[in-house]
């Protein structure tokens, strides 16, 4: 982001780094409020689960950047629908 | 109710914060993503070059003893008229003779009466010249219809022939040798010449050296005499002769076309952009190599060449044949151009590489679907072999015919197969991955997933769709960049 920028550049990443302490923060209350019991394999599922999200938005969105915009939205459709799938069998193990 | 009254508590400020950046994380993700894609920096060869960045592929774990070209029989030298350029130059000279000078030749004449080495070519190539008369025809129905086109095109033209301006002519550079090599490359060598500490400290410092002169990627190899054309010698003429003993070591060196004009091939791409830098790093080299005391040759493109660049680049390691025939590189893929200059200098040769592209390219087949003019082999394994060699072959009389059909001025160049190859991609993180990881897989099924993804989710003109109209549609593989749309700058 920002790459001709030598100041945003490293604004956003940190920004980003924030956002990820506050979403994890958040998550974990959310999953504590509705009492879905969490313990170390259980994290590192949802931590993969998230980095894999992360992946294909933007793995998606960079074929769009390179104007091959059919194959980011293959990309994004193809790996999106099997992350929901993933995502909701996740959900289903961890309220098991 | 106390809690409700003060408005949202902590612990719901949390979750909604929480849900909020992650939002703001996937929002961003796909800001970062787009920014990846569209930035300038990761087109590789026009930015970090002069600092030997653009070589960022780590090639020492896939060195090999050998390269990964097939020798399966006795090898011979490449006449000077198996190379397109030179047997049209020939077959031209002969046929459209100076003012008030009749043809020397004519199609009514027939393969027996063309002179020597031509006879003997068109005899064991016999389709060829067929062919060649094909394509003096579309040449002509080319500059016809170049009206029609031309405003659209006018930029595309206009940068081409810009770029092929210092190419051409008395003022080109670097001056073309006068006399045998044994002399013209030693004109300007000067003579107190310090002792080299190796042929390693040699190899490293002509590489920084070819660097900061532009060159993306630079390899050393050690001259084949295989892959010396014979029968023509720039600065002597047509002649037989040996492979000068001076031709110890070549310096090969690569840049790529502009990127974004090299996927709106075939009518907004250009050679010359390329050739043009080829050519200044090599002119510059060889002063340079001279002025440390050594022997130096330039051989660059368009046609001013000794040597065949794609083998002796595929010898210095900068990486393997593709199905097209062209050389495709881990860093520019087929996106990379050639030169090199020769030399006695001491310097140690690189090794190859075997990266996996031979085998990718039995698979893929991208370009051969792609190719308008059904040049590029479809088969499964290379079965043409040329001089002693297996590989891929391409017929090259076709693709000259498509150079003469396409809407342009005149044949200046296709490229198509360049810009559909699934390894002509960007340096940014998404191809990268795709670049360390495959060669690394030795099963094979990274290369297979990662074809299926470039053959169902990229979209592909087809091959007839790049020829103008009745046959296609002046398709180019992707948009062509806005500083090259005529319409985008003036009226139409």
């Amino acid at each position: 982001m920002f790459p001709y920028s030598t100041f945003l550049g490293p604004v956003f990443w940190m920004a980003m780094g924030a956002f990820v302490v506050i979403f994890f923060m958040g998550l974990a209350a959310l999953l504590k409020d509705r009492q879905i019991p969490m313990n170390w394999w259980k994290w590192l599922l949802v931590v993969t689960w998230c980095i894999m999200l992360y992946i294909v938005v933007v793995g998606g969105f960079t074929l769009f950047g390179e104007n091959e915009t059919r194959a980011g939205l293959y990309f994004l459709g193809v790996f999106g629908t099997f992350m929901a799938v993933v995502g909701v069998a996740l959900y289903r193990l961890l309220t098991k | 109710m106390k809690k409700k009254d003060k408005g949202i508590d902590r612990r719901n400020f949390i979750k909604l914060a929480g849900m909020a950046s992650g939002g703001l994380l996937l929002g961003g993700a796909a800001g970062a993503g787009f920014s990846a894609g569209s930035s300038k920096d990761s087109y590789t060869g026009w930015g970090r070059t002069a600092y030997g960045k653009d070589q960022f592929f780590n090639r020492k774990s896939f060195e090999v003893d050998h390269p990964t070209y097939e020798q399966i029989g006795i090898t011979r030298r490449i006449e000077y008229v198996e190379d397109l350029f030179k047997r049209n130059g020939e077959m031209r000279r002969l046929m459209f003779a100076g003012a008030g000078q009749a043809p020397q030749w004519r199609f009514e004449q027939g393969i027996e009466s063309l002179p020597e080495p031509l006879k003997s070519y068109y005899e064991a190539h016999p389709g060829a010249l067929e062919e060649f008369e094909k394509s003096l025809l579309m040449a002509r129905k080319q500059r016809e219809d170049w009206p029609k086109y031309r405003n659209k095109y006018l930029l595309a033209d206009a940068y081409s022939n810009a770029h092929a301006s210092p190419i051409m002519g008395q003022g080109a550079f670097p001056p073309a040798p006068q006399g045998p090599p044994e002399e013209s490359d030693f004109r300007g060598v000067k003579t107190a010449v310090l002792k080299l500490k190796s042929p390693e400290h040699g190899s490293k410092l002509i590489k920084m050296i070819t660097h900061t002169f532009g060159a993306s990627l630079v390899g050393i190899a050690a001259v084949k005499s295989d892959w010396v054309y014979q029968g023509f010698l720039r600065g002597v003429g047509k002649t037989d002769f040996e492979v000068p003993v001076h031709w110890k070591n070549a310096i090969v060196f690569a840049v790529p076309h502009e990127w974004d004009s090299m996927y709106a091939n075939p009518t907004y791409g250009n050679s010359y952009d390329a050739y043009s830098r080829l050519r200044f790093i090599a002119g510059k080299l060889e002063v340079f190599v001279k002025e440390i005391g050594y022997a130096a040759r330039s051989h660059v493109p368009p046609t001013s060449y000794e040597i065949a660049m794609p083998p002796l680049a595929i010898d210095a390691g900068l990486g393997e044949q593709g199905r097209h025939g062209v050389i495709i590189t881990p860093e520019l893929g087929a996106n990379t151009r050639l030169a090199a200059i020769t030399t006695n200098m001491p310097l140690e040769p690189d090794k190859p590489i075997d990266v996996g592209i031979k085998k990718f390219c039995d698979k893929c087949k991208i370009c051969a679907e792609e190719c308008p003019s059904g040049a590029i082999s479809f088969s499964d394994k290379p079965e043409t072999v040329i001089r002693g060699y297996k590989r891929w072959s391409i017929d090259q009389d076709k693709c000259y015919t498509v150079w003469n059909s396409v809407a342009t001025s005149h044949s200046r160049g296709c490229r198509v197969c360049i810009a559909v190859c699934p390894y002509s991609r960007k340096n940014n993180w998404l191809h990268n991955i795709a670049r360390e990881v495959d060669p690394r897989d030795p099963t094979g099924l990274v290369a297979s997933g990662l074809l299926a993804m470039q053959k169902k989710f990229f979209k592909y003109p087809g091959g007839q769709e790049y020829l103008p109209p009745p046959d296609g549609s002046n398709q180019t593989y992707l948009d062509a960049p806005d500083w090259l749309k005529t319409e985008e700058w003036f009226d139409l």
